[in-house]
């Protein structure tokens, strides 16, 4: 089956980026997705409207979510409060809305008094929930730069790397947001603290699967 | 040894992609798996187990509240890779109310004070997310000091986290404000600036005053900056302190024009038109610059940059409406976009057009797209059609008789689902427009005739509206028999309760109207025929009453009546179809029709003895007939005041009579009705016994479908007519007819062949047609005269003053910028920061603010001198923003709390809150 491989048998590559940075070419506005990833699931069913808590808006993104085309959830990362209920109800109806849209309609949805930024990168939804009032442009922007982190880092990123590499999205999603703010503007400088973090991970592998920790542990 | 044979989160993810249907089942046995790993002894296979629950959590939103102290567990490993893990799980999924959440303030502090910076990173990202009020306020000083780290990722995400500090813990402010300033002058590392730029643009969005004195530093951003992210931010901030400050304003017109032409960046762009068009409106060359851009934007290809551009001219259109205007053609075309997104910005720029003169086009052209679009949208356009329309009491609208036209026209539409909206304008303009009414009752005839639009729930509060207005203004209808056939068709069983019950006070008022222009009629005939000397009780009454009806009721009505004469036979029809129709009802479970029904039946058989012996002439008619018409005078003349609408405050306005006390002469009425509701719950409680078997009959025939109403009505009918066949006359056809109407046509067909021409040629008609300033070279009529009362006629705009919801942290960031507030860097002064601020030498921010620093004293001192003044001026401003005096005294109210707030907190210090409106920006700057 296609669909069951891992991250490292020979993959579908999706995204192809070219080389210009996002600012300097004011009619950078899409990237070419490639090829699309065939996952053969139903998607769940989609949900009725539903009021939320009030919350203050003091910052820019209120959360990130990666939805796949059939509608699974690939990550989910929430800078405001919203209860698990609230959560799975959001994405089940934001799926809902976004994935009907058509190819060639604008990347913007108002949803409850905010606004999702969404961008479709082949098979994958990357989408963003701001407020009303900023820029969906540099949230779109945002996004962008996301994917252009994630596919450096990958190597040629595809939807497969972020299902079996989900903690590592996560973790190269918090060096590029804080608190729901942008904090690093530099792919390069990402690259350099997410290295830094895996050669830490490598050491404290080793270390843990050295043969006398082995024996410490047995013998405790 | 565990942890050999556990299944890693590979396995985990693998399985979960085999499964095809029992994916539920599959993750509550890994949820079984996880549970008892997680009490492992061994950090490894307790971490993995938690990292398997965190996939799931995150992605099939499993809870894992239970596995928070796990969690807390694994940060505090030594091992990255666990602490990791551990800190992912609690980022993304504890909450506030965790209950373990204060156990992990121990292990945050040490990690921040980790010497790796991995780990410090972690801790601080954690901290942004869970911060609340105790985490907060107990590792307020490690970020403190991490803000001046000389790691620059450290550093960054410090600042970063400070946002979530001064959110949950505003006392932070105090300790990390400087420092926040101070990083924004750090030009040399521009992620630093960037930042804090992003904590100071949100943290302006909330309460921009307190950051004015600030704008020094944000300008020199401004100017300088070559980094797009960060110009947005300050663009941002701007937008929010010009209007605060028009010399501010008048500074920053001139770099952010430039930033427009020259940037390639279209979020940059868009950002520059935003901020000068909602903040810089005054600025008149700066908004033609800015329209210019607009323009580009809308002819651009990318959907994103169209629906940007649309978006733009919805902002400027309330203040620059030439703006929009330019671009009308396109706004127009935008209508058929196959994005809902343009779409419904392009309607509402339509609407934004639309004025006096060009009203009825752009209507037109919009009730005709409407039956083209789908459900939605359609809806959404007459929507805003009705809403526009009737905006300030139909400030737009000249020509009533087309507005009615086209609300009868709007309830025709297949999709309409407005019936709420419309029901409601048409009882208002009935009452309020009173040339109008001959054209209203025409228009409610018409969907009262029409059987078809029973049968479309949607429009039965219409159709609740037309029966009313027919009714209440009978005497402009042609053909009141029509229109009592109309009103008791069969049919009317498919409406709810309600409805009616509307229907059948209507037609009591009809039946009114025909008997008393029947009597009437007959009266005067009878004068000219008989040639009595004496005018008689009737004739004469019939004048009286003429004379006091009001010209309009009598004018029209007199000659409608001689239009079409009501004739004996006539008479008897509406008596047998009342009783026909009518008589099931007395019945009737709900309460309302049955009581109208029993009213219309008393009615009947008090006029008909009486009135049928008039109707066979005799010789002693006339007798009967002055009984018959005494009766019928009186209910016309109770049905023939105008109603006229209500003041939203008349109750108000009715002074209290002299010696009533509501209090005291009042104060028994509980125990009055105390008693009394029992007895009157029993007077409610139905009909007599005599009355059961029909009313079985009723509920039975209710529970079938509804497809055959016509059969119900007749058995109810037949079941009538057995028990008071006594008062039936002998006429048969009327139940036959009944049966032969069965086969109506489905609701909202459209029947005329409206033949609509397609979508491009009725826009591009429209874009020619319309939006020409030209006036329509003179009105044919003039405007009616529509009713509107004093005041409180509107409803009351509840336009809230956006209050500074967390006004400890404005006050605590004024604190900080306006008092200069000293020693921030001495944590343990901290608690005693309040007292120190303005015993020791001051410390100034920069060189610029000294000046700024004199006036503030001197305002300070001002506020001290005369602080009632200055509540008293704050107070009236707030009058004079808010609508009504209501919320004037609720804003008052607010501002006192928030004063007695203060007070409490400050001791007895001299509030800064009070000298903000003051506050100027440095003369430097300007």
């Amino acid at each position: 089956k296609s669909n069951t491989h891992g991250p490292t048998s020979s993959k579908n590559r999706w995204l192809f980026l070219s080389n210009a940075c996002f600012f300097s070419s004011p009619n950078r506005t899409e990237i070419s997705a490639r090829i699309i990833l065939p996952l053969g699931l139903p998607s769940p069913e989609l949900g009725t409207a539903g009021a939320y808590s009030q919350r203050p808006s003091s910052i820019m993104i209120h959360f990130v979510c990666l939805i796949s085309r059939q509608g699974k959830v690939r990550l989910t990362k929430w800078y405001s409060t919203y209860t698990q209920k609230e959560r799975s109800k959001a994405i089940r109806e934001l799926s809902g809305v976004i994935l009907s849209r058509g190819p060639k309609l604008c990347n913007f949805v108002d949803w409850k008094g905010y606004k999702v930024v969404y961008k479709r990168y082949a098979s994958l939804y990357f989408c963003m929930c701001i407020d009303d009032e900023d820029n969906e442009l540099e949230a779109l922007e945002v996004i962008h730069h996301f994917v252009e982190i994630l596919d450096r880092y990958f190597g040629s990123v595809c939807e497969l790397d972020l299902i079996f590499n989900f903690h590592k999205a996560y973790y190269i999603l918090d060096e590029l947001l804080i608190a729901g703010e942008l904090q690093e503007s530099s792919k390069k400088t990402v690259a350099k603290l997410i290295s830094a973090q895996d050669s830490l991970v490598e050491v404290a592998k080793e270390e843990a699967s050295s043969i006398s920790n082995i024996i410490a542990q047995a013998t405790k | 040894m565990d942890s050999l044979f556990q299944r890693s989160l590979d396995d985990i993810i693998k399985g979960l992609r085999h499964q095809q249907a029992g994916e539920s089942a599959f993750v509550s046995k890994v949820l079984e798996e996880v549970r008892r790993e997680i009490k492992s002894t061994d950090s490894h296979t307790k971490s993995t187990a938690l990292q398997k629950l965190t996939y799931l959590h995150s992605i099939c939103f499993v809870d894992m509240s239970w596995a928070a102290f796990h969690a807390i567990e694994c940060i505090s490993y030594p091992n990255f890779t666990h602490k990791k893990v551990g800190y992912l799980a609690i980022s993304q999924s504890f909450q506030e109310s965790t209950p373990v959440i204060l156990l992990i303030s121990n292990q945050l502090r040490k990690d921040l004070k980790s010497n790796v910076e991995v780990e410090v990173s972690l801790a601080l990202e954690c901290l942004s997310r869970i911060g609340n009020l105790d985490l907060c306020r107990d590792l307020t000083p490690e970020v403190f000091t991490l803000m001046a780290s000389s790691r620059i990722p450290v550093r960054k995400k410090a600042i970063g986290v400070v946002l979530r500090l001064f959110g949950k813990y505003p006392d932070a402010v105090r300790v990390c404000f400087k420092r926040l300033v101070e990083s924004l002058e750090s030009s040399d590392s521009p992620p630093i600036v960037s930042a804090v730029i992003g904590v100071f643009c949100e943290l302006a969005s909330k309460d921009p005053k307190a950051y004015l004195p600030l704008a020094p530093e944000f300008y020199k951003i401004l100017v300088d900056s070559r980094n797009n992210w960060v110009l947005i931010k300050v663009l941002k901030i701007f937008t929010k302190l010009a209007p605060l400050e028009p010399r501010l304003a008048k500074k920053i017109v001139e770099p952010i024009c430039e930033l427009m032409s020259k940037t390639g960046a279209k979020s940059l762009m868009f950002e520059c038109i935003r901020t000068i068009l909602t903040s810089l409106a005054e600025h008149e060359s700066a908004v033609k610059l800015a329209a210019g851009r607009i323009n580009e934007l809308l002819i651009d290809e990318d959907p994103n940059l169209r629906y940007l551009g649309l978006h733009a001219l919805a902002i400027v259109a309330p203040k620059h409406i030439w703006a929009v205007l330019e671009n009308k053609e396109f706004v127009i075309k935008s209508l058929s976009d196959p994005d809902p997104n343009i779409k419904l910005e392009s309607l509402r720029l339509v609407m934004e057009m639309v004025s006096e003169s060009n009203v009825v086009e752009i209507c037109r052209v919009l009730v005709n797209y409407a039956t083209k679009s789908e459900p939605e949208f359609c809806n959404v356009i007459l929507g805003s059609i009705l809403s526009t329309c009737s905006n300030n009491v139909y400030e737009i609208i000249v020509d009533f008789d087309w507005y009615v036209s086209l609300l009868g026209e709007m309830s025709r539409i297949q999709h309409c689902q407005k019936g709420e909206e419309i029901e409601n304008q048409l009882i208002d303009i009935g009452m309020r427009v009173q040339d109008v009414r001959p054209e209203l009752v025409r228009v409610g005839r018409d969907l009262l005739m029409d059987p078809a639009l029973l049968g479309n729930p949607f429009l039965h509060r219409i159709l609740s509206a037309a029966a009313w207005l027919c009714g209440e203004y009978v005497e402009f209808i042609r053909n009141p028999v029509e229109l009592m056939e109309s009103l008791l068709q069969p049919r009317t069983s498919l409406l709810p309760p309600s409805v009616r019950a509307v229907y059948l006070e209507s037609a009591f008022k009809a039946l009114v109207f025909c008997l008393h222009s029947y009597l009437k009629s007959a009266t005067s005939s009878d004068h000219s025929a008989l040639g009595l000397s004496d005018p008689g009780v009737s004739s004469q009454s019939y004048d009286e009453f003429s004379g006091a009806h009001g010209e309009n009721g009598e004018a029209s009505g007199t000659t409608l009546i001689q239009e079409n004469h009501i004739t004996p036979d006539s008479v008897l029809h509406l008596l047998n179809l009342i009783d026909m129709a009518v008589g099931p009802l007395s019945g009737s479970y709900d309460v309302e029709i049955q009581e109208r029904a029993r009213n219309i039946l008393g009615f009947t058989e008090l006029i008909k003895p009486v009135l049928s012996d008039s109707l066979h002439p005799q010789d002693e008619r006339h007798k009967q007939q002055v009984e018959a018409s005494k009766m019928v005078r009186l209910l016309h003349d109770t049905f023939s005041d105008e109603l006229g609408p209500v003041s939203m405050s008349a109750q108000g306005r009715v002074p209290v009579p002299d010696g009533l006390v509501l209090h005291e002469n009042l104060a028994d009425l509980e125990a009055v009705c105390g008693s009394s509701l029992p007895a009157s719950s029993a007077t409610i409680s139905f009909e007599g016994s005599h009355n059961v078997e029909g009313a079985t009959s009723i509920f039975i025939s209710d529970q079938k479908e509804e497809s055959e109403p016509s059969s119900e009505s007749t058995s109810l009918l037949a079941e009538h007519r057995k028990r008071h066949g006594l008062y039936y006359l002998p006429s048969e056809k009327n139940t036959e007819h009944h049966e032969a109407n069965n086969d109506y046509p489905p609701a909202n067909e459209l029947k005329s062949g409206v033949t609509v021409s397609n979508d491009a040629q009725d826009l591009a008609k429209l874009a020619e047609q319309s939006f020409l300033p030209k006036r329509k070279s003179k009105q044919v009529k003039a405007r009616p005269v529509v009713v509107k009362l004093d005041e409180g006629d509107v409803l009351p705009i509840s336009s809230k003053i956006p209050q500074a919801k967390d006004d400890s942290l404005s006050e605590a960031v004024r604190d900080v910028l306006l008092g200069n507030e000293a020693d921030a860097d001495t944590l343990t002064q901290k608690a005693a920061a309040d007292s120190v601020i303005r015993k020791k030498g001051k410390e100034k921010l920069n060189a610029k603010e000294q000046e700024d620093d004199l006036d503030h004293m001197d305002s300070q001192s001002g506020t001290v001198q005369n602080p009632v003044k200055e509540r008293s001026k704050r107070s009236s401003r707030k009058q004079n923003a808010d609508e009504g005096d209501h919320g004037g005294d609720k804003g008052k109210q607010k501002r006192r709390h928030r004063h007695g707030k203060h007070r409490t907190r400050e001791g007895v210090q001299n509030p800064p809150a009070n000298v903000i409106s003051q506050t100027p920006v440095p003369d430097l700057l300007l």
